[in-house]
């Protein structure tokens, strides 16, 4: 890569850096692992600069992120899941600390998800992806994105029976 | 769908995910990608070597000087300091890029070779009989530990997190010797809500933990430094920096000595943040500053009074290169890269040891691991051999 690239390519970074971490952030839900993980698909990015600049290098980056998370746990299967510890007690009233203890009960849950069912969520919930293109980046079927989905949310509330929002069962589909 | 989950899930994912990226992400991609590149070029040489690793668990280290250094070496012959562990290398055979699946190598001082450690993180105690070690990377797989490796029989003591501290060692830097091998320090800083920041402090004899709270590693620490042993071993040094809102950059402020008890002792003006790795040189009379969150085309190591921030001079360097520590208290050991060297150079990896003119003393090739970290220690007891290959 000549100065001209390495400079376009570091000042596109810089533009997307925080944006590019918070996805990689919950994908993994823990700061040094995104780290490495948005360093890979960086380094990945920066040898084929050349190539995705002209297109749309930040939808290639964040499918990068995705598919490089998931495919790492094809490697993992085989090792056991290990639950999570003790869930804080839940307070019924919907009051702010209700809330936050919520909040923080359910990202503690989802660190207890497999990355697939993870980023099924995260890209559902956190980047409002519809089905299709969820599929397309996990580069399976629309279906198959349903039924982890669901499967997703039956592992939360297997890891995190008190909380309360989780009890009614979901439907497979939006 | 249930509106309530649809809603608490965006919001967790919100609330959880708003944290600041790590500084200098675009510069380190292209590093690496330089680095995959050359090493795609000697995939030959390379694959040999790491095969011949995996097989026998030793790292042999190649001769000092090969390549040479377009001219500017002086000779040099063995010295009493040696690299004593590559600390976190990553396996190219794991794709999984978690640090907990790094491991680490250690100076065997019968053989002279480098021994791998299933540790991501190893430091040698200073007497070389005792290394620090860490493993986990603070996930629910993988939980951090830290504990003490008996170097002869290879057994691990486990520290217990000091009483009413949680998330440590999760949410601790990796531990620290004191340079006189008689304390080990972890800075630990912990997730909003758990807790205060400070340090541990550990006994390695008895592994007796005691937590001290330091609120300037909040209210003073924009840039998120850890702390530094003093070369004393009786306090430790924090980098203070504020941030500027205005034009989103960190200001280093200046270095502040506590107590072990945490009580401050003195605060020097600096504009430039301690050296991570050999800040202090061994007589304690020099501070390294260097600022490796912005690193340039050359490299700039500030060399310092303690006693009073004054600068004595600039150490500098015509490439990227990252200080490994004090060869002795005239001489910095630094870490250069094949793939930033001018024309001419060497185009691998090199350990440079420079005077405090910036004038190359002595030159030895490192092991081809790429480690988070690099520690240094006596070289005394290393077969004749090895010594002339990988002492300074």
């Amino acid at each position: 890569m000549d100065a001209e690239l390495e400079r376009e390519f570091s000042a596109f970074i810089e533009a997307r850096a925080h944006a590019l971490f918070r996805t990689a952030l919950a994908l993994t839900g823990h700061r040094q692992q995104a780290e490495d993980l948005l360093q890979t698909v960086l380094t990945r990015g920066a040898r084929h600069w050349g190539r995705i600049r002209t297109g749309n290098p930040e939808a290639y980056l964040r499918t990068a992120l995705y598919r490089q998370r998931t495919s790492w746990w094809r490697s993992l299967k085989r090792r056991p899941e290990v639950s999570t510890a003790d869930l804080p007690e839940m307070a019924s009233a919907r009051d702010e600390t209700a809330t936050v203890d919520l909040h923080l009960a359910l990202w503690q849950a989802l660190n207890g998800l497999a990355p697939r069912h993870r980023a099924v969520l995260v890209l559902r919930y956190f980047e409002d992806r519809p089905d299709s293109e969820i599929a397309e980046i996990l580069d399976c079927t629309e279906s198959t994105v349903r039924s982890q989905a669901a499967r997703a949310l039956a592992r939360l509330r297997e890891i995190a029976p008190r909380l309360d929002i989780l009890a009614t069962k979901e439907a497979a589909d939006r | 769908m249930n509106p309530q989950v649809t809603e608490a899930l965006r919001d967790t994912f919100q609330e959880f995910t708003d944290a600041t990226p790590p500084a200098g992400l675009a510069r380190a991609a292209l590093r690496r990608a330089r680095r995959q590149r050359l090493a795609r070029l000697t995939t030959g040489a390379v694959a040999a070597c790491a095969a011949l690793a995996a097989v026998v668990g030793t790292v042999a280290v190649g001769l000092p000087g090969d390549g040479g250094t377009a001219g500017r070496t002086a000779a040099g012959g063995p010295g009493p300091s040696v690299v004593t562990a590559y600390s976190g290398v990553r396996d190219p055979k794991i794709a999984d890029p978690s640090p907990a699946y790094n491991y680490s190598l250690l100076l065997n001082y019968r053989t002279g070779r480098y021994d791998r450690v299933p540790y991501r993180f190893a430091m040698p105690s200073p007497d070389g009989r005792r290394v620090l070690v860490g493993i986990g990377d603070n996930s629910t797989a993988h939980p951090s530990r830290a504990g003490i490796m008996d170097r002869a029989s290879g057994q691990v003591r486990w520290i217990e997190a000091p009483p009413g501290i949680t998330g440590f060692p999760g949410y601790s830097q990796d531990g620290h010797w004191s340079p006189d091998g008689r304390r080990i320090l972890f800075t630990h800083r912990p997730r909003p809500g758990q807790g205060t920041g400070g340090f541990v402090l550990v006994d390695p004899d008895t592994l007796r933990t005691s937590f001290v709270a330091l609120p300037d590693l909040e209210t003073h620490n924009a840039q998120g430094h850890g702390l530094t042993w003093t070369p004393t071993s009786d306090g430790v040094a924090l980098t203070l920096s504020v941030l500027n809102q205005q034009e989103n950059a960190y200001i280093t402020t200046g270095i502040r000595f506590y107590d072990l008890s945490g009580k401050e002792q003195a605060t020097v003006p600096v504009q430039t943040p301690l050296a991570r790795s050999g800040a202090f040189s061994p007589d304690g009379g020099r501070m390294a500053l260097v600022d490796e969150e912005s690193p340039g085309p050359e490299t700039v190591i500030n060399v310092a009074d303690p006693a009073t921030g004054a600068l004595d001079r600039p150490v500098r360097l015509d490439r990227p290169a990252r200080l490994v520590g004090w060869a002795d208290d005239r001489h910095l050991l630094v870490h250069v890269f094949g793939d930033s060297a001018p024309p001419g150079a060497a185009r691998h990896d090199q350990f440079l040891v420079v005077d405090l003119d910036a004038r190359v003393t002595r030159t030895l090739r490192p092991v081809d691991a790429g480690p988070q970290e690099i520690f240094l220690g006596p070289a005394a007891g290393l077969p004749a051999d090895a010594a002339a290959k990988l002492t300074f």
